[in-house]
């Protein structure tokens, strides 16, 4: 007893001795713990409807439950699955897209010469990046509308004018092909830092060995950001789910459902439009389990395969 | 939102509420009179109710009453008032003592009401509800059961419209003999599908208004191809289709608006988003039948001819419309307060008729019937005051008119009244235009015909003047060169012309209402309809722009019954007693 | 720098040279076309024959929009939103980030604090339940509410821990022999080294409270409360010509001689603007920001 006493007071005040800080960490961390209570907490016992026929006139207490009811109904319902294929496929076609296209840019500015054309580059190409998607799908709409520019120049070329969003068929490359042309400036930023990080006695070496531009670009220069190309994949696993609410909600209409309709779109209508909160809740919250898992495998991946701890 | 868009049609329609019902007690004009003639009610009550309960009585003090709202980003209101403010919640103030409060005022108002309804708590009352949210307020427990509030204050010609159709309303407000909404009471003219045709373009080009399917296509070709509106370039379309967003055509939730394609369903006898009567007899729904797969054909067969406008569904194609690069659609009579008004306003001579479309031998359309009840109001179950809500309805339908001056009554719409509920006879708006051609031919002086509308519903006069004031010569002919639109009475093209041409149609009263055999909506289809009209949409407007074959029909019909349809038709044909 | 160049590299240097200036037109020119759209006359719009230059040159769309007041109300709500919004996350993530940045040995519960963040910030209750919470708090309406709904943003979180992480440890352990406490050495030490990533996070911040919609439309009960973008949203997503019999004969020749394409595409014009001009300003920082924040340097 006496023993187990002192040593719980050893431990104490090696603690005590040892970080005098932790105290002062932990003030520091009171307005974003009070913060994440208030606003994310609180709200996430609101996930017990999922598993009831929520009622809002008797509210998260007295509204009865129905166990799983709503995941089986989701599983049934050609809506939802729908709804994940084209989660899953417009996510990766922009995970894909946002890895290589920014890639690609990248490696070319990077061989520019003039150094006034690639700061003028650069500042044009972040712009879409910082405009909203409300914004960017006003534009659009007009610029790839039936008497849009883009088709005027089709119809010029002699071609059949396209129906962007009448056709599901281009709906999901739209999609794909426009989230990536909003990002690929900024999305190659890291890339471009990379680059710059490479030592330069490697290009000279490789010159030495009589290396041309290709032959140092496949030996040199894309071995060194390997890593760097890695690290991003496996970041980007967690957002498999997520193929960009407010672009589709903005720019969508029900002509493209089949292609266009994501998870969140499909929440949003189900929950809030169908007015059934509850099946909209299952499914969000399917979603969150997933993107969690996901996101902890990227957490494991890039720690384990590259020794990075993304936090 | 349609309703914000026939809300200055509904301002006269609405006016008409009354029918031929003639209160004495409410035939007067002034308020003293008013006051009077309630002193008579409540005499005439006192012996069986309390002496409270006078439909038209000032609260005894100050009642405020919370409503939820839409605002329209482009109102405008007189000078010195708002949608907050205005000669309506002043009178109502002053004469009533309810003080109006906004809970919400929402540009995308569904939306606001889904939330209210999500967070469980609704203001004393809201209109305007589609029958799904007021279904989801009633199972909530959020209503109030207002049965004996009704019963007692509702004023006996409130009851009388509610009455016209009680059948209807009943069964779709009341719940074990409790009354938990007051339905809206359209007039039938909004169901009426109209073809407006540009007959100037017609006559340039020596065709005809299309009376069958053949024509139809023969016009629409003409207009494409043929420049109507000569300007030398190929800039012109044929029939336009639905807008962005927009419905193919009028079903169980949604009508009354323009740019549909029912007429040409009606002419295969399809009549898709109703419940029809199968061959053996029972409910079966007109979307998976193969009438509607024949019509569908024949759209998607003229769409790739290119005889409907490009950019359906996507594009907002009332544009074509309002800019002249359109003559032939199917829309509704109040269509001169939208886009026909701006083609006018971009072209005066733009020569709009409006005609009905009956390819059948014996030039009767067949036309969607209407849900007389397609919106609703609710009180809510802790509403202090239901009462003084039933009175606006009561003041509303009885002599809104005579609430404020005429030159602010011109320009507030109607919707800023706290109780916007389209109330109304069916034939209303119709039998002014009947009065006015009555007139134009001898029959009835003047006088006569204002004492008749003015027994009933006095704001049916200024309406019924102007048809006759603008109006010229010939009376036969309804040409645009035959009416008087110069000046300021420019100001009320979209008045006069729907009343006077857009209601032509139903005037002639060639046409018969094909009813859906019912409105009520099941317990699965709580849950599956919203996904099984998505379904169906979405399939039938690929086959339409060709980019599903016209045999996806065949599999949508069977995915439709596994994914609940069965259910539902059971379900239907039980409420049917089939 | 090695001059001898093979013509196969010149003619790939004058290549790669067109496309990139190509592929920065390709960002710039929808820009560009939105303002030649709200220059031009309501009929060539309509025709779609405007292109790249004005047709009808005219000011009429931004004359309209100096007096729409909802326009400007919504504009007042998103400027306060920013700010506010902006002060508020700074604030709370320059504190909350340094003790995140400790090593488990030097904060022990560092991990698991991190892990309780990611998590509720991850998962989350859905849209019901969240909007039944703010309207107990009774921030429906409130600029507040707009504020504080999306708080902390965790990816800019994890951007200043990083960068932290990344600086030398030399600098905060002089300090500490020195006697400073944590507060010292946050404020005093490492504050000014954060320069690039908190200007980096600002930007964020503020472009993210610019461009949200979604909360704005869920949040506000009256339109009058509208931030710009979910009144962008509103106007794009219903093209509203109802009305147009109400107005006086002024107002309607006004209307007839502008069109909503045109007016919506000045409005969508002027709510670029703010954006157009803060992120150059930033843009020098916020590559370092970045690149530290997010990758080992």
């Amino acid at each position: 007893m006496s023993t187990n006493l002192k040593n719980e007071n050893v431990g104490l005040k090696r603690r005590r001795i040892k970080n005098p800080d932790v105290k002062h960490y932990l003030i520091m961390l009171v307005p974003a713990f009070i913060w994440l209570i208030l606003f994310q907490i609180v709200p996430m016992f609101g996930i017990v409807i999922a598993f009831q026929d929520f009622n809002p006139g008797a509210g998260f207490l007295r509204s009865e439950f129905v166990g799983l009811e709503h995941f089986q109904y989701m599983f049934e319902l050609s809506d939802s699955r729908v709804a994940l294929k084209n989660t899953v496929i417009i996510a990766i076609g922009k995970i894909t897209g946002n890895l290589l296209v920014p890639l690609v840019f990248a490696l070319m500015l990077n061989e520019l010469r003039q150094k006034y054309l690639v700061k003028m580059i650069q500042t044009s190409v972040y712009l879409p990046y910082f405009l909203s998607w409300v914004i960017l799908s006003g534009i659009m709409l007009q610029i790839f509308s039936f008497n849009g520019p883009i088709n005027k120049l089709l119809e010029f070329m002699g071609l059949e004018p396209l129906l962007f969003f009448q056709n599901a068929d281009l709906f999901r490359g739209f999609i794909i092909g426009s989230d990536v042309w909003k990002g690929f400036g900024f999305n190659a930023i890291i890339y471009l830092a990379a680059l710059a990080g490479i030592d330069n006695t490697l290009y000279e070496a490789a010159v030495m060995d009589g290396a041309g531009r290709w032959r140092k670009l496949w030996h040199v220069t894309l071995p060194s950001i390997r890593s760097t190309i890695a690290l991003l994949a496996i970041l980007s696993l967690g957002g498999i789910l997520d193929a960009g609410f407010d672009q589709v909600y903005n720019l969508y209409n029900p002509l493209v459902y089949s292609t266009g309709d994501i998870i969140d779109t499909f929440v949003y209508r189900a929950g809030l439009q169908g007015l059934d909160f509850s099946f909209g809740t299952a499914v969000g919250l399917l979603k969150s389990v997933v993107s969690f898992i996901l996101i902890t495998s990227g957490y494991w991946l890039a720690k384990k395969l590259l020794g990075y701890r993304i936090f | 939102m349609r309703s914000i868009i026939i809300k200055k049609a509904s301002a006269a329609a609405l006016s008409l509420a009354l029918g031929a019902s003639l209160l004495a007690g409410c035939a007067g004009n002034g308020d003293n009179e008013k006051s009077a003639n309630n002193q008579t009610a409540n005499n005439q009550t006192a012996a069986t109710t309390d002496t409270k309960a006078d439909p038209f009585g000032k609260q005894p003090e100050l009642t405020v009453i919370t409503r939820g709202t839409w605002s329209n980003p482009d109102a405008k209101y007189p000078d010195g008032q708002s949608l907050e403010d205005n000669a309506y919640t002043r009178k109502l103030k002053s004469d009533y003592n309810i003080e109006i409060q906004n809970a919400f005022v929402a540009s995308d108002y569904p939306k606001q009401v889904d939330l209210a309804i999500a967070s469980g708590s609704i203001p004393d009352f809201l209109t305007n509800l589609t029958y799904s949210q007021y279904r989801a307020i009633v199972k909530a427990g959020l209503a109030m059961d207002i049965s004996e509030v009704w019963e007692k204050y509702a004023s006996p010609n409130v009851k009388k419209v509610y009455d016209s159709n009680k059948e209807l309303f009943d069964s779709m407000v009341k719940q074990d003999g409790k009354m938990y909404g007051i339905p809206g009471s359209k007039p039938l003219v909004d169901f009426l599908p109209v073809m407006w045709v540009r007959q100037d373009w017609l006559d340039k080009l020596g065709l005809k208004a299309p009376t069958n399917l053949d024509d139809l296509a023969t016009v629409a070709k003409a207009f494409v191809e043929q420049d109507p509106d000569g300007n030398g370039k190929a800039d012109t379309v044929g029939l336009v289709g639905p807008k962005k967003d927009g419905k193919l055509y009028q079903d169980m939730d949604d009508q009354n608006f323009s740019l549909h394609f029912d007429p040409i369903f009606s002419a295969f006898n399809a009549f898709p988003g109703f419940w029809t009567n199968g061959s053996d007899g029972k409910a079966v729904y007109g979307s998976i039948l193969p009438e509607t797969k024949a019509a569908l054909e024949k759209l998607a067969d003229m769409y790739k001819q290119g005889l409907i406008s490009k950019g359906i569904l996507t594009s907002n194609t009332e544009e074509l419309t309002s800019n002249n690069k359109a003559g032939l659609f199917f829309g509704t009579w109040w269509n001169p307060f939208t886009e026909i008004g701006n083609s006018w306003r971009n072209d005066n001579n733009a020569n709009w008729q409006a005609y009905t479309f009956a390819p059948g031998s014996d030039g009767i359309q067949l036309a969607k019937g209407g849900n007389a009840a397609s919106q609703f109001a609710v009180i809510s179950k802790d509403a202090k005051n239901p009462e003084a809500i039933i009175k606006m309805l009561n003041i509303k339908t009885e002599s809104l008119d005579k609430f404020v001056s005429k030159e602010d009554r011109s320009v507030l719409s109607d919707y800023p009244y706290p109780f916007y509920l389209t109330y109304s006879l069916a034939d209303g708006p119709a039998l002014i235009l009947q009065g006015a051609i009555d007139y134009q031919n001898g029959k009835g002086t003047l006088e006569e015909h204002h004492a008749n509308f003015e027994s009933y519903d006095p704001g049916a006069n200024p309406i019924f003047d102007k048809l006759i004031a603008f109006k010229k010569e010939p009376y036969d002919n309804t040409n645009i060169s035959a009416w008087d639109f110069s000046g300021d009475k420019a100001n009320d093209f979209g008045l006069v012309y729907s009343f006077g041409e857009g209601l032509r149609p139903y005037v002639s009263g060639k046409f018969k209402w094909v009813n859906t055999l019912t409105y009520v909506k099941t317990e699965t289809m709580d849950k599956r309809w919203a996904n099984l009209k998505k379904l169906e949409y979405e399939t039938f407007s690929k086959i339409i722009v060709g980019v599903q074959p016209i045999d996806t029909f065949d599999s949508f019909a069977e995915q439709w019954k596994k994914e609940g349809g069965d259910k539902i038709t059971k379900e239907i044909q039980s409420t049917l007693g089939q | 720098m090695i001059e001898n160049r093979s013509l196969g590299s010149k003619a790939f240097d004058t290549f790669n040279s067109i496309f990139l200036i190509t592929l920065t037109l390709l960002c710039l020119l929808p820009f560009w076309y939105t303002l030649m759209i709200a220059f031009s006359e309501k009929e060539a719009v309509q025709a779609g024959i405007v292109s790249f230059y004005p047709i009808g040159f005219n000011l009429y769309s931004f004359d309209a929009i100096l007096s729409d007041f909802d326009f400007f109300k919504a504009f007042w709500v998103s400027v306060q939103r920013v700010v506010l919004g902006a002060a508020f996350t700074m604030l709370v993530l320059s504190l909350a980030a340094y003790p995140l940045s400790r090593t488990s040995k030097q904060f022990p519960g560092r991990n698991l604090l991190m892990w309780a963040f990611i998590f509720c910030l991850l998962f989350n209750g859905g849209l019901i339940p969240w909007y039944i919470t703010m309207r107990n708090y009774d921030l429906l309406d409130s600029v507040w509410g707009l504020v504080l709904a999306g708080g902390i943003p965790i990816f800019n979180m994890i951007l200043i821990t990083n960068f932290i992480k990344n600086l030398p440890e030399e600098l905060e352990e002089a300090a500490k022999i020195d006697g400073a406490g944590p507060w010292r050495v946050l404020f005093q030490v490492l504050l000014p080294l954060l320069k690039p990533v908190l200007a980096t996070v600002l930007l964020f911040t503020m472009v993210g409270h610019w461009n949200e919609f979604f909360q704005g439309m869920v949040l506000s009960t009256q339109a009058e409360n509208y931030p710009l973008q979910t009144y962008i949203q509103q106007l794009v997503a219903s093209a509203n010509q109802a009305n147009i019999g109400n107005l006086t004969l002024e107002e309607l020749e006004r209307i007839s001689k502008l069109n909503n394409e045109s007016l919506n595409a000045a409005k969508i014009f002027v709510a670029m603007i703010p954006v157009l001009l803060i992120y150059p300003f930033l843009q020098r920082y916020f590559v370092k920001g970045i690149t530290l924040g997010s990758v080992k340097g």
